[in-house]
């Protein structure tokens, strides 16, 4: 994200954010105290939702903050509320010399491969960064004339050209637009076999749910 | 375009579709008594399926959705084989529903569910598409793994199987990110054009492909993935462990065969050594400590991990780099694993059919308890015998063809070694197989020693159970001597993996 000119702001944006996320990710898998490692569990899962917006995906992010800070997060509290005798953290073993060396390696790996690698659609990304600058710090205005906003706003006013939504640059500017457009259209086929999929899990849970005097 | 998507293609899907919600809520409104009709309606509905799916696509080669899902005739192939597959464990599980299960509905309803995930897996053309329906099908395994919640070993395999099920996706889903990342694209033939383009592959790439075998590895239990399995297989009930060994994994191959062939196939000198790595892996280690076992169910889990080692010998061996450097598809290797995966299927449902009669006249799956299985139930040690003979791959029965196609295709691309490798491990088999069929008809009971559980029952065999292993009994020796019409089928399905479709217009490449 480095580079683009007025970007500064994403920038400190995004380390302010990120930093929260690993901060509240440290906290969860350290603090002894369960109930507080799932409060901190929805703060990283809400720092992951600001990293969505800072990436132009709006709808990822509304939908992170709804099922992983709304559902799964509320879900998880319940449950240590409902199990009373939750035992204080996970007692100590000898492997945990071995996880931390294995997680740094995989991390040092992840980070390697993000330095190196040419993800190519990170392109169409920091082309369009300066919007989102301009968005933060509140300069940003649907009439301004600047060239990337005429653009912008063309895709936002107008529903995207025929055959247009797949195009990269279609994908970070309107990415709610283009999800639905793809929901119905190209991969339909996929969104339906995930209704299947959700309904085989429910009746799943229910069965394995039923109580043992319901069994007869 | 997608006005123009012709959805009557679909139709067998939604046919599986709809017969998965008519099962399930039959269950609802049939009196108890006569539920016993359910798992026929789900067959009748397979049937037509199939029937359906045979009729409207047999000479068709087209691409939905823009690539999205692809019919051809290798979709075809694996259409038809897997539902018959599922049909066939649908059936094979009849008894066992009745004696174990309440509410068959939602048995059979989820395991048909299942059936459309395993033929999604292969007509999917692209890696999103391919992951839900592998999730599809994961998702009702894990319910079916845990269907019996009252024994506190299928809780405890099930357990282990939903979290490293979930572990494995998740692997495999950042893979698919990374892939996308570099790519820009999840489709199979736009990752092969990227491929092509690009023969110095991007380290994000290389770590993206990794993570999606290792996720792949996990769902066929390939070594070093594969330690879920034993306990998996033995904690669930045993049409389920059928189920598991082979209706899921020759899915998930039916996926690799795929991906590997039409989308990484140009990048074969990338890969083909780190899958011939896990090849020689798996099939060493799953025949070596398949020795060791004393649970019948543990030893089939191993030895499927290792016929899972044959496989991806032929995986390995997919490409075939000519003179002038270009890679050629190997149809060889292809039909090969096709073949491979059918005369599998057939003999481990006999075996595992023979295991859950067994079961569930002695509830015990100790190799040492099929002591006088002959004696009682001649049937029943015959199916059994010539079912771990055919695993083996002795000549006459099905395993000795299906492996000779198989590592043929991988001498020929160059893995003379594995090959080699792959028939020292098919001998290892043949020692642990061996002594089952030994207990089943040699052993006698020496004086002092007590009854086994086999020689204390009363046996017979149900009549489902009678006929289905009749059918399996002769499949085996049919596809041994006569398999000539099956290898032409998956030849034309090879056929079809090997041509390069039209690319239609697509929205998002």
């Amino acid at each position: 994200m480095n580079g683009v000119e007025g970007s500064s702001v994403t920038d400190v944006a995004f380390w302010v954010v990120s930093a929260i996320a690993i901060a509240a990710s440290i906290m969860v898998v350290t603090l002894r105290d369960i109930f507080r490692a799932a409060l901190f569990l929805a703060l990283s899962f809400l720092a992951v939702a600001g990293l969505y917006i800072l990436l132009r995906a709006e709808f990822l992010a509304v939908v992170q903050i709804l099922v992983y800070v709304g559902a799964i997060s509320i879900l998880i509290v319940f449950a240590i509320v409902l199990v009373r005798d939750m035992p204080g953290g996970g007692k100590d073993n000898h492997l945990k010399v071995v996880a931390a060396t294995v997680a740094a390696l995989l991390g040092a790996l992840a980070i390697f491969v993000s330095y190196n690698s040419d993800f190519t659609n990170l392109d169409a990304l920091e082309s369009s960064n300066a919007d989102v600058a301009a968005a933060l710090t509140g300069t940003y205005d649907l009439d301004a004339s600047n060239a990337v906003g005429d653009e912008y706003e063309d895709q936002i006013a107008v529903a995207p050209p025929e055959g247009a939504e797949g195009t990269e640059i279609g994908i970070f500017s309107n990415s709610t637009g283009s999800i639905g457009g793809l929901f119905i259209r190209d991969f339909v086929l996929p969104f339906e076999a995930v209704s299947v999929l959700l309904l085989a899990a429910m009746i799943g849970a229910l069965a394995l749910l039923r109580q043992r005097g319901e069994e007869s | 375009m997608s006005a123009n998507v012709n959805v009557n293609l679909l139709t067998p899907e939604f046919i599986l579709a709809g017969m998965g919600l008519l099962v399930l809520s039959l269950d609802l409104v049939l009196p108890k008594a006569r539920r016993g009709i359910l798992p026929w309606i789900g067959v009748a509905g397979l049937i037509a399926a199939v029937a359906t799916a045979l009729i409207y696509r047999w000479d068709r080669v087209e691409e939905l959705y823009g690539g999205v899902f692809i019919a051809d005739r290798y979709s075809l192939f694996f259409f038809a084989f897997l539902v018959i597959l599922g049909g066939a464990v649908m059936i094979a599980s009849v008894d066992y529903v009745k004696q174990h299960i309440k509410f068959p509905g939602e048995y059979y309803g989820i395991l048909i569910f299942s059936i459309l995930g395993m033929v999604l897996m292969a007509s999917a053309g692209e890696l999103l598409t391919a992951y839900i329906a592998m999730e599809l099908l994961s998702f009702s395994l894990y319910v079916l793994v845990a269907l019996r919640k009252y024994d506190s070993k299928s809780n405890e395999s099930a357990a282990k199987y939903i979290l490293l099920g979930a572990f494995s996706s998740a692997i495999m889903l950042y893979g698919i990110s990374m892939v996308w990342g570099v790519t820009g694209t999840t489709f199979y033939d736009g990752i092969a054009a990227h491929l092509t383009a690009n023969p110095d592959l991007d380290i994000g790439l290389i770590v993206g492909l990794s993570l999606i075998v290792a996720g792949l590895g996990f769902k066929v239990a390939a070594v070093p993935f594969h330690m879920w399995a034993p306990d998996v297989y033995e904690g669930a009930p045993t049409p389920v462990t059928a189920y598991l060994a082979i209706g899921s994994k020759a899915a998930a191959f039916a996926l690799i065969l795929r991906l590997f062939s039409e989308g990484l196939l140009p990048a074969i000198e990338d890969w083909r050594v780190l899958i011939a790595t896990l090849a020689a892996a798996t099939m060493v280690l799953g025949n070596l400590v398949a020795i060791r076992q004393e649970n019948i169910k543990r030893m089939l889990a191993y030895s499927s991990i290792g016929q899972v080692g044959y496989l991806l010998l032929g995986v390995a061996s997919l490409g075939v780099v000519d003179a002038g450097g270009a890679v050629v598809f190997s149809e060889r290797a292809s039909t090969g694993i096709m073949v491979h995966l059918v005369g599998y299927a057939v003999a481990n449902l006999a075996a595992f059919l023979v295991v859950a009669v067994v079961y569930s006249r002695t509830g015990s799956d100790q190799i040492s308890d099929y002591r006088g299985l002959a004696k009682k139930s001649p049937y029943l040690s015959l199916v059994l015998s010539v079912a771990l003979f055919s695993l083996a791959g002795l000549p006459f029965f099905a395993g000795f063809v299906t492996k000779f196609y198989l590592f043929t295709a991988g001498a020929e691309a160059g893995f003379l070694w594995l090959s080699g490798l792959a028939m020292v491990a098919s001998l290892v088999s043949l020692y642990y197989y061996l002594r089952v069929i030994q207990r089943a008809y040699v052993d006698q009971p020496s004086e002092g020693d007590e009854e086994t559980a086999v020689e204390r029952s009363t046996f017979f065999v149900p009549l489902t159970s009678w006929l289905m292993l009749g059918v399996l009994f002769v499949g085996m020796i049919l596809i041994g001597v006569w398999p000539t019409e099956l290898a032409a089928a998956a030849d034309s399905a090879s056929d079809a993996l090997g041509t390069v479709r039209d690319v239609s217009t697509a929205l998002v490449r």
